[in-house]
């Protein structure tokens, strides 16, 4: 095993036991009984405090993280397998995808499993009508019509969104809606995360085990022809697992944006750019900065903040640090 | 060991004329065969048809193995290591969920040490010259270890040392029975150590034969547009 590999995997392991305590600490944290940590004491003695430990902060440190974990690990495929830096799962319309589909079961009235249900076919299907129209855009390599592709499906989901809103009840049914697109845990409970982790759990597998054949779907198209006998079924095969993750914790947590183009750019930072270790990266430091995206959302004001507004606040912060202050070669020629 | 090109046809799509018409060669086992002609004149496109990435109209092609290929430029997106890099011409030889193993991982490191770069390994592959970039290439297509070798113009900004090495390298892969198909614009290359020229131009074979036979001036001035002097000049020394 070459020095970098190794030297990777204990940063990983190093970065996963301070994630460890980070993350008990922010479950810790919050505004009851007083600002700041939960203490032994508060939990032993204090009912509420225990039942809101157990019932609330739990479910929903668990759902923060595996959203973290699924966002960060689907933006680190798509930026590979599009071989683009600037791409996440919001790319090829997918999540806009399963917001259209979640929003429609819940205007429906679905309960939650169907809700990921439709959140699941609304991103398959935007996926496969992106490719089907890059199969037909006549401009370009694979990877440019699948961009133009993906922003033309994109722009056609939201609109479709803005219409469903525009004609929904302004009393009952457009406040619900706009909520759920800023995105946000605080409805989640433990029942919810049964099916949303098994499904995200087979995916993060799946990516897991291809991590080193997504490194290598970066290289020029011709190579990559060159080396592997069907790239096409690999990238479709990698982008459906993605999506699969995507779409089951955004039936959960609505849209989320920026954690899944920032979180792969800082574990390139840390790590480089080789995906056996960048691919379980993302998914840790995913996972760290949705529990600290979270627990400010909850816990910055008296009254809670849409995780959305706080992910778009920290990633573009984070992005404009590393544009301005961290010089990153990420092309040539 | 054998490649061949039988009235191979090949039309890029949205385009209206062929990129290689009616094309025919064969590459026996242990040779060294220049693909020589002006720019756009269908060179590149053979090699991806011999190493299968577009597929003939018509005709038929006949590779008895999977071939190795170097495209003649290539886009990089992310700062990988040149050991990751050349570690991924070891794609052919795993299954889908395998990642490479330490004999992998030695034999690429052998590859970088017969180029002369095994000091590169650990550098960031956008922080390599362009020559070096080159090497690092080449090295990730020796490391597939086919017996037919497609290179696009394989010496492209390397200097005189390292040309050196690289034909020393495709020497060597020809007296072990393998095949080098390769694209150029040295002719001094194509004088001294092909075995067999195919002249391309416009999509149209102009030429294919030993070597001894067709590199001609009157040839090469018929394929080039441009007329021809022999000259002596300097080139490396090939041990």
């Amino acid at each position: 095993m070459n020095s970098t590999v190794k030297t990777n995997r204990v940063k990983l392991f190093l970065i996963t036991c301070i994630a460890g305590v980070v993350i008990i600490a922010l479950t810790l944290w919050g505004r009851y009984p007083k600002p700041g940590l939960l203490t032994l004491n508060d939990i032993l003695h204090d009912e509420l405090a225990l039942r809101m430990f157990i019932l609330i902060r739990v479910p929903r440190m668990v759902a923060a993280l595996l959203l973290g974990a699924v966002l960060g690990l689907s933006g680190c495929v798509f930026q590979y397998v599009f071989a683009n830096p600037l791409v996440d799962s919001g790319f090829l319309g997918v999540s806009q995808g399963a917001g259209l589909g979640s929003i429609i079961a819940m205007l429906a009235g679905f309960p939650f499993t169907l809700q990921i249900g439709c959140a699941f076919a609304g991103a398959l299907l935007s996926l496969a009508l992106s490719i089907l129209l890059a199969k037909y855009i006549r401009f370009g390599g694979l990877i440019l019509r699948l961009v133009l592709a993906g922003i033309a499906v994109s722009s056609v989901l939201s609109a479709l969104i803005s219409l469903i809103k525009f004609t929904a009840d302004p009393l009952r049914q457009l406040p619900e809606i706009t909520y759920w697109l800023m995105g946000g845990l605080s409805g989640v409970r433990l029942p919810m995360l049964v099916l949303p982790s098994i499904i995200a759990g087979i995916s993060c597998l799946v990516l897991i085990s291809l991590r080193w054949q997504i490194g290598l779907l970066a290289l020029d198209d011709r190579a990559v022809r060159s080396l592997i006998k069907n790239p096409f079924v690999l990238r479709i095969v990698l982008l459906a697992f993605a999506v699969a993750g995507t779409a089951a914790v955004t039936a959960y947590a609505g849209i989320v944006a920026w954690a899944g183009l920032i979180v792969p750019h800082i574990a390139r930072i840390v790590f480089g750019a080789e995906t056996r270790s960048t691919v379980p990266a993302s998914i840790v430091l995913g996972s760290m900065f949705m529990a600290v995206c979270d627990t400010l959302a909850r816990s910055l004001f008296p009254i809670e903040l849409p995780l959305g507004i706080v992910t778009a606040l920290a990633g573009a912060a984070s992005f404009t640090v590393l544009l301005v202050f961290i010089p990153i070669k990420v092309e040539r020629g | 060991m054998e490649l061949v090109f039988d009235k191979v046809t090949y039309t890029y799509p949205h385009r209206k004329q062929s990129a290689v018409n009616n094309i025919s060669f064969t590459c026996p086992g242990g040779s060294i065969c220049a693909l020589i002609g002006p720019n756009g004149g269908g060179k590149s496109t053979v090699l991806q048809l011999a190493c299968g990435i577009l597929k003939p109209d018509t005709g038929k092609l006949l590779c008895s193995e999977k071939p190795a290929y170097l495209p003649q430029q290539e886009r990089i997106a992310y700062s990988f290591s040149v050991l990751e890099y050349v570690l991924f011409g070891r794609a052919p030889s795993l299954k889908l969920f395998e990642t490479p193993a330490p004999s992998d991982e030695a034999r690429a490191v052998q590859c970088l040490n017969e180029l002369g770069i095994e000091h590169l390994s650990y550098k960031r592959i956008t922080e390599l010259s362009g020559g070096e970039l080159q090497l690092v290439r080449i090295a990730r297509v020796l490391v597939q270890d086919s017996s037919i070798l497609l290179l696009d113009e394989p010496t492209d900004m390397l200097d005189p040392a390292h040309i050196a090495t690289l034909i020393t390298m495709l020497k060597r892969e020809k007296q072990q029975g393998s095949i080098v198909l390769m694209a150029t614009h040295d002719l001094f290359i194509v004088q001294d150590y092909a075995d067999y020229i195919i002249g391309i131009k416009s999509g149209i074979q102009f030429l294919c034969n030993a070597k001894a036979q067709c590199f001609t001036a009157s040839n090469l001035e018929m394929l080039f547009d441009v007329s021809m002097m022999p000259r002596e000049i300097f080139i490396p020394t090939i041990p």
